[in-house]
Parts: structure tokens; C-alpha cells; sequence
């Protein structure tokens, strides 16, 4: 009997060790892409596709990342559609906490389900990729299958902004193409959601402006640092008089970016581009209000680890001593050691995109036809300031995409996981505790 | 030892359906795997629903009945106004539609591929997908000899909640006389796919 409880627990660190976590498989490419190899990240990342497997998913909006950064916009359109054909998602703020415990904290890998967050911003990247390849009809599409989403979707209010730049790439796309109605209809609805932000009601109208007689037009998108991923954290818990361990993927910020950037035509100041969407700040509050679910689904899915830690300790007792016998110090304490090894063996599944800017940054100028100069200072970043140049041909009424990413050149960093924390008495811990309570009163 | 070899053998049976990778089917032996709709685009099946509505409205319509000589036609372009990448599939349809011009001997067919080696007015034709301005059809009349073309656009309503997806299809075939751009020929498939979760 005893050794049937402790063959499953040496058994569990086992299996948890044979995947590893999401961070460790990623740092090869992710190494080549913050060091200003997006090619050779591309590289790695089309072997780990090629080689199939559960990741198969998140690593195709990984290689389209990549590979946009490398400026193949041509190649990582067909993923993104692909991607936007096969992604499976889960929303972790209605999800039932069963399904969510099943998923984050599953021993075998299960196939990646995206949160619907990265669902919508898969088509941001396709409309952009197509845009960026000339592929106008593409875009359209693309713009089209954005709005189905976001009209199906009824946007919570933290989403909106997410949907200004989904609205505005649309109402580009679907101008090059020659559906006029169609974009106006998507320039209202970003205009809409940007309404009382002059800044951003600014750049809409310079998207939506058509160019003048003897000009073309810059559309310049910059994917501005590292959006935040995803990294295994442990959390105690006072649960029911005990104190519980338990692992879940907290969010970590990660440095980078540029806060100022100035824009230059031809010699003269340019407006900037201007922020139409905030990953890093959606993402934050996106998990503060996903966090008591986490909580409330990893003391699920530790719930028969924890009984067989206290299997464990009440098959070691012996209740016709007493508790400060050796016997049953030792039992508590191989419990103890049992339920934190439970902890450790019960790692969550940290997954993410993370090759998603903090934030993207757009600017459309009129630009003569002929050539013309352009030039992006990046300032106020962590690093030396960046200078990036362009010297753009276009025809009159010619539109040229100019996508920028300013990841690849800002390092590469480890990412180093929150400390062990006792949330016990938060609002997150009293919300998950309640849900917790919820969902074993109703077994 | 032989208790030991024998687990062992039945273990690595028990492995070898997992080795076996995927299955192939050649619709040639096996003709109901052309039936299932795989997705919400256009597969062959809507395609060739759509062409032989075309090619028996055309055969029926006044303006065929009416030919008097075999007049030249050029194949363009299917405007793709929908929520699905179906451009690959749209270029089937218009290749399709050469094929059955050519059987019929009805017309004299230009290789469309002549008219898009001239670059602008193959970029003309690519942005006036849906009706061609003059001096576009003045240039395909005077220079290439084409009376006809054949063009035309697919659009959708798309729409969607948790669990369904569908898409509903219109799709429009026409052909329009060169000199004076009346379309003398319009028909109209609608076509409808379903996606359940």
C-alpha cells in the first residue's frame, strides 16, 4: 500500500522533468533573436515545427514573428492564416476551472491553446504581414475574417484598444484593395473606440486620408520591446487550516523598448508614430484578472497530490502514539516533504507568444512621388539610441509598409521567474479560495 | 529472462500503431473522400457547382444563341471580396472556365497570359477587376483583337458565434462586351459552408 503512494509521487517529478519548462525549450532561438539574428531564430523554429509535436501551434506565430522581424513579410502571411486556421483557444476568465486545471497544470503536453487576446492579434499580424508583402486582396481578407471576430467577440472594455489597431490595419487593407465603404465602415469603428485620445484620433485620420495628386503614401508600423511571458512562480496558500504550495505561470514584465521616437522626412520632423495598441498593459491587466482563476485552478489540479501527501503521512502515523513521538514527527515531516515535493512535480504550463512587442506604434505619411528619405531615431531606450534609414521609390498613389522591430537588436535576458510569495489574505487569494470552495462543493 | 523478453515484445506491439504516421487515400479508389467539406473555403466541389451553373446559363442565354462568328474572349480576373483566402481557388475556377470556353468552341480564347505580359495594362485589368474603363477596353479591342471578357467578383456575409462559423457565398460570372462595356451575360451561384466547433 505504501509503496502503490510512493511509486506515483517519484514517478510525478519524473514526468514533469521530461518536457521542461516553456522558457527553457525556448531559449535557443530566442538567444539568436534578441541578439539580432531573427534568420537564424527562424531557422531553429521551422526545425521544431518541422519536428510536429504539441507546440506545433504556438510555435508557428513564433516563426511568423521571426520571420516578419526579418523582414519576410511574404512568408509569414500563409503561417499566420494557417495559425488563425488551426489555433484551438481558451478564455481563462470563463473558461469552467476544471477545463482550465486540465490544461495549465496537465504532466502530458497537450496541444497549445492560445487566449483569445492572441487569437485577435493573429490577425493583426497577418493584415499587417500581407500589407507589408503588397498583397492588398490578401489583407482585405484578412481585415474581413478581423472583423467577423470583433463583431462576434462583444469586446470587454481592457480589449478596445487591441481592436483600434485591428480596425485601423483594416480600414487600410481594405482601402488598398478598393472597398471604400468597407474601410470607412472600419476607420468609424476605430475612430469610435480612440474617441476622446487626440493622439491616436490623429494618426486615424492620417491612415484614412487618401493621398493627394503626385504623391504616395508611408504606412510605419514599429513593434516597439518585449511584451511580457508567461513563468513558472510558486504561491502559498492557507487552504482549509494547511498551507498549500502550488505552482502557476505568473507574468513577468520584461525590459526593452523605446519611449521616444521621432520621425524625419526627407530632412524635416514628421509627426511620431503613436501607440494604437499596448500589449504590455493589456497583458498586466489581463492577468490580474485572470490570477484567481489561475490560483483557484492550480489548487484543483493539486487537490489528489495533496490527499496522497496526507496518505502518505497518515500511512507513516501510528495513532496509538502520541503526535510528539518520533514515529509521528517523522510521518509529518515525510508529509511535509511529500506535499512539497507535489509542488515542484506539479509544474504549470507556461506557454505563450512571446515574440509579441510591448507595444506597436503606427504613422502614416504623404510622401511626393519619386524618392524620398526616411528616418526613425529610437531614443530613451534602455540601450544607445538607434537611427533606423529608408530611402522609398513610390509611384503616385503607391502605398509602401515599413514594419520595424525593435526587439531583435535590445539583447537577449533569461527570464527570471517572481519569488516564492505568500498571497494568503490578497484579494486574488480570497477570490481563487472562494472559486476553489465553489467548484469542490459542487463534486 | 523469458517472462522479461516477452514483455518487452508485446510492449513494442503495443508501440507500433503509433509508429505508423498518416494514411493516403486516392479519390480514384476511394470517391467519397471528394464529398466532406473540410473547411469554410471553396473546394472543388463548389467550384464545379458554380462553373456548370455558368456554363448552362451561358449555353441558354440569348447571347450565345446569338453569335454570329466566333468571337475572341479573354478570361480576367475574380475579385476576392470575402473573409476567406480563396484567391488559389478562385484561379482554379478561372482556369476552369478557359477549359469549357475552349470545349465549346463557341469563342476564340486569348491566353490571358499574353495580356498580363503587357505590364500596365495587366495592372489596368488586376484594378478594374469588376467593370473596365474605357480606355482599357479601347486598348484590349484595338491591340489584342478581344471582343469579350470574362470577369467577375465573389463576395460573402460571414458570420460567426462560439461554436458555428458560417459562410454564405455570392458569387458573380460575367461576361461584358469590349467596345461598348454592357455586360451581355451575368449569372449568380450562391454557395453556402458551414463550420461547427
Amino acid at each position: 500500500m505504501r509503496a502503490a503512494l510512493l511509486l506515483p509521487l517519484l514517478l510525478s517529478p519524473l514526468l514533469a522533468a521530461c518536457a521542461g519548462p516553456a522558457e527553457v525549450r525556448n531559449e535557443p532561438w530566442q538567444r539568436a533573436f534578441y541578439r539580432g539574428d531573427p534568420a537564424r531564430a527562424a531557422a531553429i523554429l521551422q526545425r521544431r515545427l518541422d519536428a510536429g509535436g504539441p507546440d506545433e501551434d504556438v510555435l508557428r506565430l513564433e516563426l511568423a514573428c521571426a520571420l516578419l522581424a526579418d523582414g519576410r513579410p511574404a512568408e509569414a502571411a500563409p503561417l499566420l492564416v494557417a495559425a488563425d486556421q488551426r489555433l484551438e483557444t481558451l478564455d481563462y476568465r470563463s473558461a469552467p476551472l476544471e477545463t482550465l486545471a486540465a490544461f495549465t497544470f496537465s504532466l502530458t503536453p497537450q496541444r497549445y491553446r492560445a487566449t483569445r487576446w492572441e487569437r485577435l492579434l493573429v490577425n493583426a499580424h497577418a493584415l499587417l504581414a500581407f500589407l507589408a508583402a503588397g498583397e492588398t486582396e490578401e489583407a482585405a481578407v484578412e481585415a474581413r475574417r478581423a472583423r467577423v471576430l470583433l463583431l462576434q467577440q462583444d469586446l470587454p472594455e481592457d480589449e478596445r484598444y487591441a481592436s483600434v489597431l485591428v480596425w485601423a490595419l483594416a480600414g487600410v487593407a481594405l482601402q488598398q484593395a478598393g472597398s471604400p465603404g468597407e474601410a470607412a465602415d472600419a476607420f468609424r469603428a476605430a475612430r469610435e473606440l480612440a474617441a476622446g485620445d487626440p493622439a491616436r484620433l490623429s494618426v486615424l485620420d492620417a491612415l484614412q486620408r487618401p493621398a493627394g495628386p503626385g504623391a504616395g503614401a508611408v504606412l510605419l508600423v514599429v513593434s516597439n520591446g518585449k511584451s511580457p511571458v508567461r513563468a513558472q512562480a510558486i504561491v502559498r496558500l492557507w487552504v482549509d487550516d494547511g498551507l498549500q504550495r502550488v505552482q502557476y505561470p505568473a507574468l513577468v514584465p520584461r525590459a526593452g523598448g523605446f519611449a521616444r521616437m521621432q520621425l524625419w522626412l526627407d530632412g524635416d520632423e514628421a509627426p511620431p508614430p503613436v501607440t494604437l495598441l499596448d500589449v504590455a498593459g493589456q497583458s498586466a491587466r489581463r492577468h490580474a484578472d485572470e490570477l484567481p482563476r489561475l490560483l483557484a485552478s492550480a489548487l484543483l489540479a493539486a487537490t489528489p497530490r495533496a490527499l496522497a501527501a496526507g496518505a502518505l503521512r497518515d500511512a507513516a502515523r501510528d495513532d496509538d502514539r502520541p503526535d510528539h513521538s518520533t514515529r509521528n514527527i517523522l510521518a509529518d515531516l515525510l508529509g511535509f516533504l511529500g506535499g512539497e515535493l507535489l509542488a515542484e512535480a506539479l509544474p504549470a504550463d507556461t506557454r505563450c507568444w512571446t515574440l509579441l512587442p510591448a507595444e506597436f506604434r503606427v504613422q502614416r505619411l504623404s510622401v511626393p512621388a519619386g524618392t524620398s528619405r526616411l528616418v526613425l531615431d529610437l531614443l530613451d531606450g534602455a540601450g544607445e539610441p538607434r537611427r533606423v534609414m529608408w530611402e522609398l521609390t513610390l509611384a503616385e498613389g503607391e502605398l509602401a509598409v515599413v514594419h520595424v522591430v525593435t526587439a531583435p537588436e535590445e539583447g537577449f535576458e533569461p527570464v527570471r521567474p517572481p519569488g516564492e510569495a505568500d498571497l494568503t489574505g490578497t484579494l486574488a487569494a480570497g477570490r481563487a479560495l472562494e472559486l476553489f470552495e465553489l467548484a469542490t462543493a459542487e463534486d | 529472462m523469458k517472462r522479461l523478453t516477452f514483455a518487452a515484445a508485446v510492449l513494442c506491439l503495443a508501440c507500433l500503431p503509433a509508429c505508423t504516421g498518416p494514411e493516403y487515400t486516392r479519390a480514384a479508389d476511394d470517391p467519397d473522400i471528394e464529398d466532406p467539406a473540410l473547411s469554410t473555403r471553396l473546394d472543388r466541389r463548389d467550384l464545379e457547382l458554380a462553373l456548370d451553373a455558368w456554363i448552362d446559363e451561358l449555353d441558354a442565354s440569348a447571347f450565345a444563341r446569338t453569335l454570329a462568328h466566333k468571337p475572341s474572349i479573354a478570361i480576367l480576373h475574380v475579385q476576392n471580396d470575402t473573409s476567406e483566402h480563396i484567391s488559389g481557388a478562385l484561379d482554379n475556377l478561372l482556369s476552369s472556365i478557359e477549359t469549357r470556353l475552349v470545349q465549346s468552341g463557341l469563342f476564340n480564347v486569348v491566353d490571358n497570359t499574353t495580356l498580363t505580359q503587357d505590364a500596365v495594362l495587366a495592372e489596368r485589368m488586376r484594378a478594374a477587376s469588376d467593370a473596365v474603363d474605357p480606355a482599357t477596353a479601347a486598348a484590349l479591342g484595338r491591340e489584342y483583337g478581344i471582343e469579350y471578357l470574362v470577369n467577375g467578383r465573389v463576395g460573402d456575409t460571414p458570420e460567426k458565434t462560439d461554436d458555428v462559423r458560417r459562410v454564405q457565398y455570392y458569387l458573380f460570372l460575367r461576361v461584358s462586351d469590349v467596345a461598348t462595356l454592357r455586360i451581355v451575360h451575368q449569372t449568380q451561384v450562391d454557395i453556402t459552408k458551414q463550420e461547427n466547433r
